[in-house]
């Protein structure tokens, strides 16, 4: 079980009983997922495709509620029907196929925190990059929230020496950056 | 349309749903599959000669049937729906599998070397294999069409539980016609009937229910 699991399962059965106001809370939170598990399956290609996988899920959920049994975990079945889709996007474009394991419930319900850790992990792969000065400045100042003078002392320099490594080092940075979305 | 959009059209006017009745609607399609089943039974084979309901022969292979469509009809219940991780269900099909097995075995041990064959085989062709097969058929197209529309998310998997059961079923049918009677019979060919027809469902069927 998850940690979406009560939450949205007591917005389910409001909603089976006929509450609009639940109802919507539901599907606004459930396509907030659905959105970032899509994006992480689909690698961020293609955003269009994202939303539409979105909205068919949205919308087979909403045909087939009165199908849900409320004595089973609600979070597995949208996962269920969410991969079904998904599946279903990949069969239709036959060079895309990925596979998909059919328990992952976590992996639609943790969709948010994985994409955070992958942004932060690619920071540190950029970071690895610069030459040490400046990537630690960089570390220390901006992803640590150190301030300048913390920073000089912790490294050793002078405070001038901070200021002018995160400026090149941010610079070098976009660079980089800029360079790895050239195709 | 935004999806924000989308989410408001779908919950304006939302009004109350009762929750389907998914083993009421399993079960009718069943029974309906069953008495199609037994009509094409009396129209193509008839029943044997010797026909009694009661008959320990007729009636030990019917149980058979029961039996094997208990132990399948919990997974064809959850691969019916939108479902994932399929394993408990598994577990009556394993017991059923290896009892049978284990029987066979048994049998086969004290059954005289020189009338195993005729035991195995009943001096012919398994004419089961394809008979128990025909006769799931209306069994079959009855369970798929219950089953479409209630959202199966791994088809190939609920294409081979309704083969399965409709096999199952379909041997509780054969049992008025099928003129074997040896145990070594039963075990080897019925099951390999039954597992013929979940592959055939799961390459078929599974076809049918993508919705």
């Amino acid at each position: 079980m998850n940690r979406y699991e009560p939450e949205l399962h007591a917005l389910m059965m409001k909603s089976l009983a006929g509450e609009e106001f639940s109802y919507n809370a539901l599907l606004t939170k459930l396509s907030s997922l659905f959105r970032s598990f899509f994006r992480h399956k689909l690698f961020g290609h293609d955003e269009a495709a994202v939303e539409d996988l979105v909205q068919e899920t949205l919308l087979a959920i909403h045909l087939n509620r009165h199908r849900y049994d409320p004595g089973r975990p609600f979070t597995a079945w949208v996962y269920a029907i969410a991969r079904y889709k998904m599946m279903d996007h990949f069969r239709r474009q036959p060079a895309g196929r990925v596979f998909v394991p059919v328990d992952d419930v976590e992996g639609l319900f943790s969709a948010e925190t994985a994409d955070h850790s992958d942004s932060s992990r690619d920071i540190e792969t950029l970071l690895t990059q610069l030459p040490e000065k400046q990537g630690g400045a960089i570390r220390l100042v901006k992803l640590e929230q150190l301030s300048v003078q913390e920073a000089s002392e912790r490294m050793g320099i002078s405070e001038a020496d901070i200021k002018v490594s995160i400026h090149r080092g941010l610079k070098k940075l976009m660079s980089l950056v800029s360079k790895e979305k050239l195709p | 349309m935004t999806t924000d959009d989308l989410v408001a059209d779908l919950s304006r006017g939302l009004s109350a749903v009762r929750p389907s009745r998914h083993r009421l609607r399993l079960a009718v399609a069943a029974v309906a599959g069953l008495a199609l089943s037994m009509i094409l039974l009396l129209l193509i084979f008839g029943v044997r000669a010797d026909f009694s309901p009661t008959s320990g022969p007729v009636l030990l292979k019917a149980v058979y049937g029961l039996t094997a469509a208990a132990a399948t009809a919990p997974f064809l219940l959850e691969v019916s729906r939108p479902s994932t991780s399929v394993g408990r269900e598994f577990l009556p099909i394993w017991i059923f599998a290896a009892l049978n097995v284990l029987v066979g075995i048994l049998v086969m041990v004290l059954t005289p070397l020189d009338l195993r064959m005729s035991a195995w085989t009943s001096d012919q062709f398994p004419e089961c294999l394809y008979r128990i097969p025909l006769l799931s058929l209306p069994i079959a197209m009855a369970l798929t069409l219950a089953v479409r529309g209630l959202g199966a998310t791994r088809l190939a998997l609920a294409g081979s539980a309704i083969g399965a059961v409709s096999g199952s079923l379909a041997a509780i049918v054969y049992a008025g016609c099928c003129p074997a009677d040896s145990i070594l019979y039963v075990v080897s060919w019925y099951l390999a009937s039954v597992l013929l027809c979940a592959a055939a469902g799961a390459v078929v069927l599974s076809r049918m229910l993508k919705w």
